[in-house]
């Protein structure tokens, strides 16, 4: 109890350190030269309307390419700390109703379009790879929960998670390729707010979304199956 | 003209290939290891002959100097002349594994480099690879019950190579120098504290190699549980390194600075005085427990320590004499002990022990190591004719006139208690009645006993023309401006206290032990050996407990004297340091460790505290 | 064309494309791993004579200049990390080739690739976000990879990485949050050249929250809880990836950001108290130790120690000391492991006791050991005892006797227990558990692959200055700041 007390104390004093600091960081303001500099270049030099999405994919995106690892990695460290533990599949008390499984069947392929075409148009409008993957999970998930016996294939989700990631980096070392940097936009910028527009954004964003939807699927399919042997 | 001329590096890469050589070729040839150790060690010699003067080596970025001078030769000789005649002696053991031959050939080299070294890290490399050379070659045997003893050294060693680091980091950055050179020119520069720090951390560091009390508690169980034939080369050659390293650090560096001889209570430099003190503790206390060792190699250890201390005494004094002598005995000391360990080596060969109470009778098995014996235990106990009798000599002397009385004093009864452990080693083992196991002993091989004759000239011939060896030291001292004796000749050698002449007492002397072997011979014999179960009752009371032989106990009543002094024991002192450390590790690991994902948080939030209020003070 | 950033992309292509070569044929992704290393070795030697001629190569990605967009340095320093961690990774991977990997095995392939690309990131990025999300990568892989072999020792091992871990990469994402918000810039260079304009206050937020974040990874005091179980816990070749690659970047990262972005000596010393305390905390917890594993990963905290109080000292001597006992603690600390892995082989014990005897068993690999633990104890003739010697002259240079006597303190409690170890080894008594042991390991590859460190070890130990001149550059580069904003912010760029 005391050392809890004593905890508590500590934290209070960090809490209040860092808060008292917190407050002199000047949030907002517009200051930031690096902010400044992509709101006023973005579409002159990438092609993209959505600055956001450029931001992301273009001027930072070495660290979308280390997202999407973490990604990965968050999907494979949990198969492989899962793996073989998932023997025993227990019986359920209840079926899911007929409304259920009809209407997850109905609505599986509308969140797939969905899911593709947030990340078709990631530079054009808000959204992008990484919700849209979720997205064509979310579609997934509806059918783990509705139809018990769906398995998605994991010798499928395997390869083409392999083939997204590996796109992704052929994609970049193109760019080192043609033009010397990696990531590189070696394809021209296109009209603005055209959806054939933004050089290498729209690639990328489609290699992320079906990497993300593949992953989030397997990892959900992980998830299901240990909770189950509980 | 030379045939070959090799630099520093390439002396120094040669052998340490050869020793490769020769562990891939003993595993293979067997047999040819410890020639071919015996072979590279003899063309070490000669190379040695041919190195130039001075030489640079240019390593990490740094410059490696080495040289040879004067002082370097006394010591470069002594170790090889030793390592040599080991390395003879080893032929004829087949055990030693190829591990030990190709270490043993490092270890000498690195012994060689500490000597030529003329800076501060090439110094260092050589010190700390001869420390582990010695280590490894005692493990490599394996036997489990040397194995605290090897590790104890290795402890100390390294313990002292870290008082030496430090010692020698602050000469370096306190002078911006790591060659001597420069570093003695700008040994001035160095605020008097700075140096005194670090010439006591030297002192102590190289202490630890020259078994000075209290650091000397690793040297008794590292020479008895080293190799039998190699314990010859530790205890007389390794140990020299030490006493090299405390010659350096003492008269190289600190005495040529003023502000350091200032330090001085009525003329007599404190250092120095501690020294004298430390020398003659160690050299009387480590006699005394000498006296009462049952094993020969621990008796022959813990005589190695005492001799060692006669040494340290004699630095301390720091006078003509004192120098001299020092130097003397480190030579003296290095054949006669040498000498002795390998008859030791020799013994346990033929008999499998070194038991004192186990043996006994050997003289009429093993004549030959009884004579040697007997002239190694006259060196030892400074009997004239011999070199010991040269160096204690001037030791004595350097003693009594330096007015150290009562440390002087304590130097004689060492002395005394010297003849009194060399008489029970002798006589355990070489004299009283034979036991029934040995009746089939041979003599030692004759590697041996020629070993025996080559250690026994330099011992007579530096005892009865003691001129020889001080125009040596002489020339040393000369080359390091310290105060050198210069009243010698050839045979004799004037102090103020008195002139002696080595070879007419040489020859008196021999003369009369001549007398007395005549008369021992004509009447002597018709007496009776003694019952194996005789036992010197007098005042003892028999119980049936012990076993009734004469080496039984053989100083029982010198123990119960000195009971009291002898339970004062540095070794205890450093186990209860131990316990410290032990215990503070434990709480460590129990504390830091202790395997609690919550705890391990808990830790993460006090420091992250303390650190906002060690930063918030400087910043606020 | 070669170009750093083929270091990162490689790696990343070969383990997305890991299940890919299984399809093929089941035992190939065995040896990507190998392959992939062998690639990135290649990349960066001969990006070597580019960067003796350049003094360092900045690459920007997406044709976007700092700051705006994220650059990799391939400096001196970053470049010798980049080196110590693919040796380390390469030789890992050879030692991969005859061990029989954790299942799911692709997994545990992708995992292994995917640390040591996080770490060679982290030692190249020059963009403090970019660093992070390496460290996110290193870190995530480290857990799983904890966690791997599935017993309840292991996943409690990974448990408590995972905590203390992501409670550390928060913390340095805060950190890095302040300074953002404060500055407006990630790219290292830019901040370091405006660090000047920040509250002092905040800065010294940033710094603590950055210190203590990263000081999960380099293994510093009190967050370090998690080693001694993770190496006890994971698979023999991921523990020498810890002690060799994922602890090094953690240091790499600790200097770059003390020294390059915060600048001040006044924080740099910081990591004198913490290194002083690391160091004497795993020395003094590996005397008593019985497990031999648990003992090396004291060691590794303890030589980590070394490390930072090097890197505390901020004096050229000492970092020069510090980057090299970084290389050397790496490759002695992984051949210690890969050899204790293969003398553990068969026995299934660990412990001090239950290896009695070893060295009469297994004698090629005992010695392949023992040199390793030779070059760890600073002894010459081998490579440790350079940087050791370094480190030390170079404190007390720099005027910190004390804590250079307390850093030897250290190092005798370690040759005591390390003497204990040895005397073990080669005790001609033979344990119970090695009676029935096969003599010498067939596993030629590691075998191959150790001998080849061993052989590395002595020839530096020998003849240390073709590296010590390249890590020279690495500590001037570190130590002026000036110098390396110059490179990046004011040219040099490709």
């Amino acid at each position: 109890m005391i050392r809890k007390l004593f905890v508590l104390f500590l934290l209070v004093i960090v809490g209040f350190f860092l808060a008292s600091v917190v407050v002199s960081v000047p949030f907002g303001a517009e200051k930031t030269i690096v902010g400044r500099y992509y709101l006023n270049n973005t579409i002159g030099e990438t092609g993209g309307v959505n600055a956001v999405t450029s931001i992301v994919v273009l001027y930072r995106g070495f660290d979308t390419l280390g997202e999407v690892t973490v990604l990965f990695l968050a999907a494979t460290g949990l198969a492989a700390i899962l793996a073989n533990t998932r023997e025993k599949r227990k019986k359920h008390k209840e079926k899911p109703s007929l409304i259920m499984r009809v209407g997850t069947d109905y609505l599986f392929p509308a969140a797939i379009v969905f899911g593709s075409y947030i990340f078709l148009h990631g530079h054009l409008t808000p959204g992008g790879g990484f919700p849209g993957g979720v997205v064509i999970a979310s579609g997934f998930l509806m059918l783990f929960l509705a139809q018990w016996h769906y398995k998605a294939d994991e010798l499928w989700l395997k390869v083409i998670e392999s083939l997204a990631g590996m796109t992704y980096v052929l994609i970049g070392l193109i760019g080192l390729w043609k033009l010397g940097t990696f990531l590189g936009n070696f394809l021209g910028k296109g009209t603005p707010n055209m959806l054939l527009s933004a050089g290498i954004i729209p690639l990328i964003y489609i290699v992320i979304g079906i990497k993300v939807g593949s992953e989030m699927t397997g990892l959900l399919q992980n998830l299901r199956e240990t909770t189950e042997n509980e | 003209m030379n045939l070959v001329t090799l630099s520093y590096a390439q002396y120094f890469g040669l052998f340490v290939s050869l020793s490769v050589v020769i562990y891939l070729l003993g595993k293979g040839v067997p047999p040819i290891k410890s020639v071919l150790s015996f072979l590279s060690l003899l063309l070490a010699a000669y190379l040695f002959t041919t190195l130039q003067s001075t030489g640079q080596t240019t390593l990490l970025l740094l410059n490696f100097t080495f040289g040879i001078d004067i002082l370097t030769k006394f010591f470069v000789w002594m170790t090889f002349g030793i390592a040599i005649i080991v390395s003879f002696v080893l032929v004829s053991n087949k055990e030693l594994s190829p591990t030990f031959h190709a270490l043993y050939l490092i270890n000498v080299i690195a012994t060689v480099f500490i000597f030529l070294s003329r800076d501060l890290i090439s110094f260092f490399l050589a010190w700390e690879l001869m420390g582990w050379t010695t280590f490894a070659m005692i493990i490599s045997d394996g036997w489990t019950d040397k194995l605290k003893a090897a590790r104890k050294y290795f402890v100390w060693s390294a313990i002292g190579a870290y008082f030496v680091l430090i010692g020698f980091a602050i000469l370096i950055s306190q002078t911006g120098y790591y060659q001597f050179e420069p570093i003695l020119a700008h040994i001035g520069t160095i605020p008097t504290g700075w140096l005194i720090f670090a010439v006591a951390l030297l002192v102590a560091g190289f202490g630890v190699k020259a078994a000075m009390m209290p650091l000397h508690v690793w040297a008794p169980d590292a020479y008895s549980e080293s190799p039998h034939e190699f314990t010859g080369f530790f205890s007389g050659v390794l140990s020299k390194a030490g006493i090299y390293g405390v010659f350096m650090a003492f008269f190289y560096f600190a005495a040529r600075f003023e502000a350091f001889n200032m330090l001085r209570i009525h003329g007599t430099s404190i250092f120095g005085y501690i020294m004298v003190w430390i020398g003659a503790i160690t050299a009387f206390g480590a006699a005394l427990i000498a006296t009462n060792q049952e094993y020969g190699k621990k008796l022959l250890a813990w005589s190695s320590v005492s001799q060692l201390g006669y040494i340290i005494f004699a630095f301390g004094i720091a006078d003509s004499l004192g120098m001299t002598g020092a130097l003397a005995h480190a030579l003296a000391h290095a054949l006669f002990k040498s000498m002795l360990f390998i008859i030791m080596a020799a013994v346990i060969m033929r008999t499998g022990t070194d038991h004192l109470p186990s043996l006994g009778g050997l003289i009429k098995k093993m004549p030959l190591s009884f004579i040697f014996a007997v002239v190694g235990g006259l060196a030892l106990a400074g009997i004239p004719m011999t070199i010991g009798f040269t160096s204690k000599w001037i030791i004595y002397e350097a003693g009594i006139h330096g007015g150290y009385i009562f440390t002087t004093t304590l130097i004689f009864a060492a002395s005394t208690a010297a003849f009194l452990y060399y008489y029970r080693f002798v006589y355990s083992v070489f004299l009283g009645p034979l036991h029934e196991e040995h009746k089939e002993v041979k003599e030692a091989p004759a590697y041996y006993w020629i070993s025996y004759i080559l250690i026994a000239i330099p011992i007579f011939y530096f005892g009865l023309y003691p001129g020889k060896l001080l125009a040596i030291i002489s020339k040393i001292l000369d080359t390091y401006d310290l105060p050198s004796l210069q009243t010698y000749t050839a045979t004799t050698v004037a102090t103020p206290l008195g002139t002696f002449n080595g070879l007419l007492i040489g020859l008196g002397f021999g003369a009369a032990l001549l007398v007395g072997l005549i008369l021992y011979l004509i009447g002597g014999r018709t007496k009776k050996a003694a019952s194996p179960t005789d036992k010197y009752l007098a005042s003892e009371v028999v119980t049936n407990e012990f076993e009734l032989h004469y080496a039984m106990d053989f100083y029982k009543f010198l123990e119960r004297e000195l009971h009291g002094i002898l339970k004062i024991s540095a070794q205890k002192f450093y186990e209860f340091f131990e316990e410290i450390v032990r215990f503070t590790a434990d709480l460590n690991r129990k504390l830091f460790f202790c395997g609690n994902g919550q705890a391990y948080l808990y830790y993460l939030t006090i420091i992250l505290t303390i650190l906002i209020f060690a930063i918030w003070r400087i910043n606020l | 064309m070669v170009s750093p950033i083929l270091l990162i992309a490689i790696p990343l292509f070969m383990a997305f494309s890991v299940p890919l070569w299984g399809l093929i044929w089941k035992k190939l992704p065995r040896y990507i791993p190998f392959a992939t290393f062998g690639m990135t070795i290649a990349v960066l030697v001969s990006l070597l004579p580019q960067l003796w001629a350049k003094g360092v190569i900045s690459v920007v990605i997406a044709g976007v200049k700092p700051p705006f967009g994220i650059n990799l340095v391939f400096g001196p320093f970053g470049a010798f990390f980049a080196l110590i961690i693919q040796i380390v990774a390469l030789a890992a991977s050879i030692y991969l080739f005859e061990y029989e990997p954790p299942e799911p095995a692709e997994k545990f392939y992708m995992l292994f690739i995917l640390v040591v690309l996080g770490a060679t990131g982290m030692v190249l990025t020059g963009d403090i976000f970019n660093m992070f999300v390496f460290l996110e990568i290193t870190s995530i892989s480290s857990y799983a990879l904890t966690a791997i072999r599935k017993d309840g020792h292991s996943a409690e091992a990974g448990f408590k990485y995972l905590l203390l871990g992501s409670l550390g990469s928060t913390l340095f994402l805060f950190g890095i949050a302040l300074i953002y918000g404060s500055l407006g810039t990630l790219n290292m260079a830019d901040i370091g050249a405006r660090i000047g304009e920040m509250n002092p206050n905040l800065l010294a937020a940033a710094v603590i929250l950055i210190l203590i974040g990263m000081g999960v990874e380099a293994e510093m005091l009190p967050v370090n809880g998690w080693v001694p179980d993770a190496y006890q816990a994971a698979p023999v070749p991921v523990v020498s990836i810890f002690s060799g690659v994922v602890a090094k970047a953690g240091i790499y990262a600790l200097a770059r950001i003390l020294y390059t972005i915060i600048g001040l000596e006044s924080y740099a010393s910081l990591l004198l108290i913490f290194g002083i305390l690391t160091l004497l905390a795993g020395e003094l917890a590996a005397l008593r130790q019985k497990d031999v594993r648990r003992l090396l990963a004291y060691s590794s905290i303890g030589q980590m120690g070394l490390i930072m109080l090097a890197f505390g000292t901020v004096g050229f001597t000492a970092v020069i000391g510090g980057i090299f006992h970084a290389f050397n603690h790496a490759l002695a600390k992984a051949l210690m492991f890969f050899a204790l892995g293969i003398m553990a082989a068969g026995v299934g014990k660990w412990d001090m006791d239950s290896l009695e005897g070893i060295g009469r068993v297994k004698p090629y690999t005992t010695l392949l050991f023992t040199i390793g633990l030779l070059s760890t104890l600073g002894l010459p003739m081998f490579s440790g005892f350079w940087s050791k010697l370094l480190i030390i002259i170079g404190m007390v240079n720099a005027k910190y006797t004390v804590y250079a006597s307390l850093a030897l303190f250290g190092s005798a409690v370690e040759v005591v227990y390390f003497a204990r170890l040895l005397g073990k080894f080669y005790s001609s008594k033979i344990s119970n558990n090695l009676k029935d042991a096969i003599p010498e390991s067939k596993k030629i590859f590691s075998l191959l692959g150790m001998t080849f460190i061993a052989i590395f070890i002595l020839a530096v130990g020998i003849y240390p200055d073709a590296l010590v001149k390249w890590i020279a550059q690495g500590a001037y580069i570190l130590l002026n700041k000036a110098t390396y904003i110059g490179m990046i912010i004011g040219g040099a760029i490709q």
